[in-house]
């Protein structure tokens, strides 16, 4: 009775497994397995789009261009530093010593896949734990920060770009180093949040990471400002900052070899 | 030998979804090439196999996402079961199928993107228009080339067959 009920009802009753397994995982995120799962499903397909990335590309071309890729990066952070070195000189000049950064060690990747849905924007790269890449190291390219390491598996890992509805990160104006935490707000643009009305910033001003994170080296360029708003009824200001990185364009990034605080 | 056919155009869309849709983005906005395989599989072969395809696809997905896992798979299969409820009869009729293919890609985008903005400030009209709608479209334009280039793959044949 109870056989035949199901068998002429199959449809449902797969349709109802098939919601509730959904909406295990759906709850279930964050748990070890699914970790397993997705670690899992990450190197069995990445191998696949690995090779379809590696047709792609022209080996002398390529390895010329990471290396260039690369000097430039690292100029590019060096200049941020040199910039970061010089605002901190006028504002600490009375001090007598102040830590020198340390070096920050790149490790190339290529993007061999890329996950666009409105709302949730990630990367997949062909480096992971055998590249000494864990959760949480941060992405750059030569623009800038890109976003950072969120799942990682033996030669893949995937990245959660700064366009993720996710992502957070806390940034500073460089000029007048007001703080916010930066944060996406729709399409290709982020926000400064939480920025106390009446402060210093003003459309143009260039906006880095604090350094004050436990995932995000200080310094590193995120965008310009566009746009600023003081709500009448709030209490803080809506700063709109442009990227500096076109997520449109990322072929190759850099993950920054520094041990997050809160990697796993 | 039809599950190999499947987990091999899986596996392809999967991967083209993943490496050439992205250059088709406009201003974020992507078409699901997985979601057009789904109701195709769901036409073709039924719901209960769209439903259990969608699901398998689902997974795969949302393991190359740094969202929560599983929307892909609960919208997937939803989608694929009114898809594939349809009567086979219905399905050669073209207004139909156009009915037929929009209704299951709005609800797949509808729930897709509800639980995306569970926890945010945007609104549900916000959503609908800047978001579910623009996605839904442009699916459904993949979805008619699709169509006009592969018209079998949505005529519902393996379950004419089945019905006899």
């Amino acid at each position: 009775m109870v056989r035949e009920w199901f068998v002429d009802r199959k449809d449902l009753v797969i349709l109802l497994v098939s919601v509730v397994s959904s909406l295990v995982l759906i709850f279930s995120s964050d748990d070890s397995q699914i970790h397993f799962l997705r670690a899992w499903a990450l190197g069995s397909f990445g191998v696949i789009l690995d090779e379809v990335t590696s047709v792609e590309k022209y080996s002398d071309v390529y390895e010329q261009n990471v290396w260039l890729r690369d000097q430039n990066a690292s100029l590019m952070l060096e200049n941020s530093r040199l910039k970061e070195a010089a605002v901190e000189n006028a504002r600490l000049r009375s001090l007598l010593s102040f830590k020198t950064k340390s070096q920050l060690q790149l490790i190339p990747a290529r993007v061999v896949g890329m996950n666009e849905s409105g709302f949730i924007n990630s990367i997949v790269l062909d480096v992971g734990k055998a590249d000494s890449i864990a959760v949480n190291m941060t992405i750059v390219t030569a623009q800038g920060v890109a976003g950072k390491v969120y799942q990682v598996d033996e030669h893949f890992a995937i990245a959660q770009l700064l366009l993720d509805r996710n992502f957070r990160v806390g940034a500073m104006v460089q000029r007048s180093r007001t703080m916010g935490i930066m944060r996406w707000a729709t399409g290709s643009q982020v926000v400064l949040a939480a920025v106390p009305k009446r402060s210093d910033v003003v459309v143009g001003d260039s906006v880095v990471t604090t350094g004050l994170s436990t995932i995000f080296p200080g310094g590193l360029q995120i965008g310009r400002v566009v746009e600023v708003n003081e709500d009448e009824q709030g209490m803080f200001m809506n700063v709109a900052v442009q990227p500096t990185v076109d997520f449109s364009k990322l072929e190759e990034v850099f993950v920054v070899k520094m041990q997050p605080l809160l990697s796993e | 030998m039809l599950i190999i056919l499947y987990v091999v155009l899986f596996t392809l869309s999967i991967v083209v979804q993943l490496k050439v849709v992205p250059l088709f983005s406009v201003a974020g906005i992507t078409p699901n090439l997985v979601l057009i395989l789904v109701i195709s599989v769901a036409f073709r072969a039924g719901k209960i196999v769209g439903v259990g395809a969608g699901f398998v696809a689902g997974v795969v997905i949302d393991a190359f996402s740094s969202g929560l896992f599983g929307i892909s798979s609960l919208a997937n299969v939803l989608c694929a079961f009114v898809a594939g409820s349809w009567p086979p009869e219905q399905i050669r009729r073209p207004a139909v199928v156009s009915g037929q293919l929009l209704s299951a890609t709005l609800i797949h985008d509808l729930v897709y993107f509800w639980f995306l903005t569970i926890g945010t400030s945007f609104g549900p009209w916000h959503v609908l228009f800047n978001t579910v709608l623009p996605h839904t479209l442009y699916t459904m334009v993949f979805m008619a080339i699709a169509y006009m280039m592969l018209p079998k793959a949505f005529a519902g044949k393996a379950r004419e067959y089945r019905s006899i």
